[in-house]
């Protein structure tokens, strides 16, 4: 009993004690905040990779590509009961031109809404996140409305700049929001002609309607006729400014030129659904060969789609998928002889696979995955055109190779799994220090405290008892320390937002610009086993520090305690 | 009530200091009955307080036997000797050795806090407090409960020290020098404390340089060279 009730009072009274709190605290703060942030870049990456493609990937072993994908979806559902969805996917490079900004891009044919069911395609998409029925045809007046309230945003934005005093008000900023308005204010008053345009065929169809019910004697030919021409015209016009759903490009929200972030971390777009975009390609459906001459087709910007991967985000763009396979000359084959036979089957170059949601751990996807290639494998065998390629080497096939998505995304997440060891070691080294404070601390504790170990042993207490009550003491001082830092760093990365703008505001200085970071926010989750662990971790150091001292005052003779000057 | 209190025949011990080995007791032989009161009186130096240190299973002796109340010191483990010390010896230093951190009633329930384990000590606790408040009371520290040893003069800490010595209700008192560290009235207050505790029925062994307070005891033994005169 005197154990505890010695280490405890120790601990209240003897201040010194507290600089070992205090070393300890911050410590347990430091590591705490700096593997939380980590740990919610680390997730975020994980999210974003997850949901880019699905859970487990198959990509062709050539530039030709996979054919019979739709079969081999169906095959696949039979052979391997886990997979819930699948979509076929295009992957090739080409130029985009959105007014006079060019980028080089990745382009992917997707099939809305079929991904939805496999990816979080859906997450984050400026005019469709949240709607139903996401495709490449959304409502004209959920565009209208998005882009208007993209218009306020950006007058929101404009005000409270403006309305800062002259040395606080950043005028670049100021520019870019103009040119941003005009830009938005143009595709807005687009899309109300597209729906005014819309609204005169409709009348004029209506027009030609009423004409066609009135009777043969009375109806006026010539007039259907020339509304008939009127529409057409119309339709025409309609076609080259507002493209044909197929015919329309969902941009990545990071494409150089597209948006900007403003330091405050809104996003701001100077592309809104409506933009004119124009994609050049060079079809390598049929190989590479000095004889491919580049497609070109003009696309209607009818949304834009964020990843979270900054690498994806800023080079991809998205158009339907039967659009892209013809532009790549991906689609089917006919015969010379025969044009009406298909020779060679339309192909794609991934199929990405969503399994059901007691298989989506780690080492159930490894096994669905082992599943996955068998079944290639076995659809190979009986379907030879599912991985033929169109090489000179054709005749040897090489099955398409399936990957978990962490597998396939190992890149993006292995570089932040790196940093984040590397810092988490670095500082772990740094937290050492707290090791060598307590120590020197206990050991000049135990040194003040000699006399009381003789009266201790004098009364009684043994020399375990002794020693125990400095681990004790060490302990407490550690579980102190650590629950104060764990309290400290919990509020601090819930909060780090709020007070990285408040040291913005107060220094002048963003620690954490918004607009070069891929995040809007730094990550501000803390993970409950984290904070366990660095408790264990505080505990066990703050024991090693105080062991030394713990075993010295233990050996310590009381006779030699007693008579210690 | 047979049995002698303690029995010691032909101690010796000795320290080393740096290069010279000092021989401070030479073969001492000592008996104490049950309630007694001796006073060993020596020069600094003489070995009065290893004496003591010995007599309360502190310190070992080097050659000698040593027998407290029945218990032959040389045959005991060292769980035995710490439990014989808590229960059955009280000590009172002359500097008090009070516990910094602690108040007045904290430091004389040190010991009882000692004797008994976590879960023991949930039981006993109440009784144990009354009785340190009780003893505090008998020593005149009523008023001073809550206070730090800091916040006391030094005949009050040495009464502390004595409550402390008394808590577990010891066989054996052993004090060295009480009231070396206090004036003489104050000396002479602990004394007759100590004198009534004695008549009381509690053995005491004293080590004193003084004369006039070694006078208060029944049995008065001179230390000189290590050796008993």
């Amino acid at each position: 009993m005197y154990k505890l009730f010695l280490c405890l009072r120790y601990l209240r009274r003897r201040y010194l004690a507290l600089v070992a709190v205090v070393a300890v605290a911050l410590c347990v703060m430091m590591v705490l905040i700096v593997v939380s942030i980590f740990d919610g870049f680390l997730s975020k990456v994980e999210y974003a990779a997850r949901g880019l493609c699905g859970d487990i990937v198959v990509d062709a072993s050539s530039i030709s590509g996979i054919g019979l994908y739709d079969e081999f979806i169906v095959y696949l559902k039979d052979e391997a009961p886990e997979v819930k969805a699948a979509t076929p996917v295009i992957y090739t490079y080409g130029l985009l031109r959105v007014g006079h900004q060019t980028n080089t891009v990745q382009i992917c044919g997707i099939r809305l809404p079929e991904r939805l069911a496999v990816t979080q395609f859906q997450r984050d998409m400026f005019v469709q996140d949240g709607w139903k029925n996401t495709s490449f045809d959304p409502p004209l007046e959920r565009l209208i409305s998005r882009t208007e309230k993209h218009m306020e945003l950006i007058k929101s934005i404009s005000l409270r700049e403006s309305s800062k005093p002259d040395d606080k008000r950043d005028e670049h900023l100021l520019d870019k929001l103009y040119i941003a308005d005009i830009n938005v204010a143009g595709q807005r008053e687009m899309l109300i002609q597209v729906s005014l345009r819309r609204r005169d065929i409709e009348t004029i169809r209506r027009e030609i309607v009423a004409e066609q019910a009135k009777p043969a004697d009375r109806r006026d030919d010539d007039t259907i006729r020339k509304l008939t021409e009127q529409i057409e015209e119309v339709a025409k016009r309609l076609d080259r400014d507002f493209r044909p759903p197929e015919k329309r490009i969902i941009l990545g929200l990071g494409l150089s030129g597209m948006s900007f972030r403003t330091p405050d971390g809104e996003t701001v777009r100077r592309v809104t659904p409506g933009r004119r975009a124009v994609l050049t390609l060079l079809p390598l459906g049929r190989g590479l060969s000095i004889t491919n001459t580049p497609s070109t087709a003009t696309f209607t910007v009818i949304d834009d789609a964020r990843t979270d991967l900054y690498i994806i985000d800023s080079n991809t763009v998205y158009v339907p998928f039967k659009t892209l396979q013809e532009l790549t000359e991906m689609g089917p084959g006919y015969s010379a002889d025969n044009p009406t036979q298909i020779a060679t089957p339309a192909r794609c170059s991934q199929i990405q696979i969503k399994v059901k949601a007691p298989y989506a751990s780690d080492s159930e996807l490894i096994k669905v995955r082992k599943k996955v290639n068998t079944a290639i494998k076995k659809f190979t065998e009986a379907h030879p055109s599912f991985a033929q390629s169109f090489s000179s080497f054709a005749e040897i096939i090489i099955p398409p190779d399936a990957q978990t998505w962490r597998e396939k995304q190992a890149k993006y997440i292995g570089i932040i799994q790196k940093q984040r060891a590397v810092v988490t070691i670095m500082f772990g080294v740094i937290s050492l220090v707290s090791v060598l404070m307590v120590f020197a601390i206990f050991h000049m504790i135990v040194t003040q405290k000699i006399r009381d170990i003789g009266v201790v042993r004098a009364v009684g207490g043994s020399a375990g008892g002794v020693m125990q009550i400095f681990l004790g003491f060490g302990a407490a001082t550690a579980l102190l320390g650590s629950a104060i830092g764990l309290t400290g760093g919990y509020f601090f990365v819930r909060n780090i937002n709020e007070i990285e703008d408040w040291m913005s505001n107060w220094f002048g200085v963003r620690v954490y610009d918004r607009e070069v970071y891929l995040f809007d926010k730094i990550p501000n989750t803390v993970e409950p086993m984290t904070m366990l662990w660095l408790a264990v971790g505080a505990i066990v150091a703050g024991l090693i520090g105080v062991l030394l001292p713990a075993i010295k005052a233990g050996r310590m003779q009381p006779v030699e305690a007693l008579r210690y000057e | 009530m047979s049995k002698r209190m303690l029995d010691a025949s032909g101690l010796h011990k000795s320290y080393r200091m740096g290069r010279v080995n000092l021989h401070v007791l030479r073969g001492v032989s000592l008996s104490v009955e049950h309630g007694e009161f001796v006073a060993v009186i020596g020069a600094s130096g003489s070995g009065k307080s290893t004496l003591l240190h010995i007599l309360g299973l502190l310190d070992k002796s080097d050659k000698g036997q040593f027998i407290l109340d029945g218990n032959d010191a040389a045959k005991l483990s060292s769980r035995r000797r710490n439990r014989i010390r808590c229960q059955d010896v009280g000590f009172i230093f002359q500097f008090y050795h009070l516990l910094g951190e602690l108040n007045v009633l904290e430091n004389v329930m040190i010991p009882a806090k000692v004797n008994y384990s976590t879960i023991g000590w949930i039981g006993q606790r109440r009784q144990a407090k009354t009785q340190a408040i009780e003893l505090l009371e008998r020593l005149g520290l009523k008023d001073r409960l809550k206070h730090r040893p800091g916040e006391l003069s030094g005949g009050e800490r040495q009464r502390v020290a004595i409550a402390r010595a008394l808590i577990n209700k010891p066989k054996i008192l052993l004090a060295d020098e009480p009231t070396g560290n206090l004036d003489s009235k104050t000396g002479l207050q602990i004394m007759k404390l100590l004198k009534t505790f004695n008549d009381a029925g509690q053995t005491i062994v004293m080590v004193t340089h003084d004369q006039d307070l070694a006078a208060a005891a029944t049995r008065i033994i001179h230390l000189r060279d290590g050796r008993l005169k």
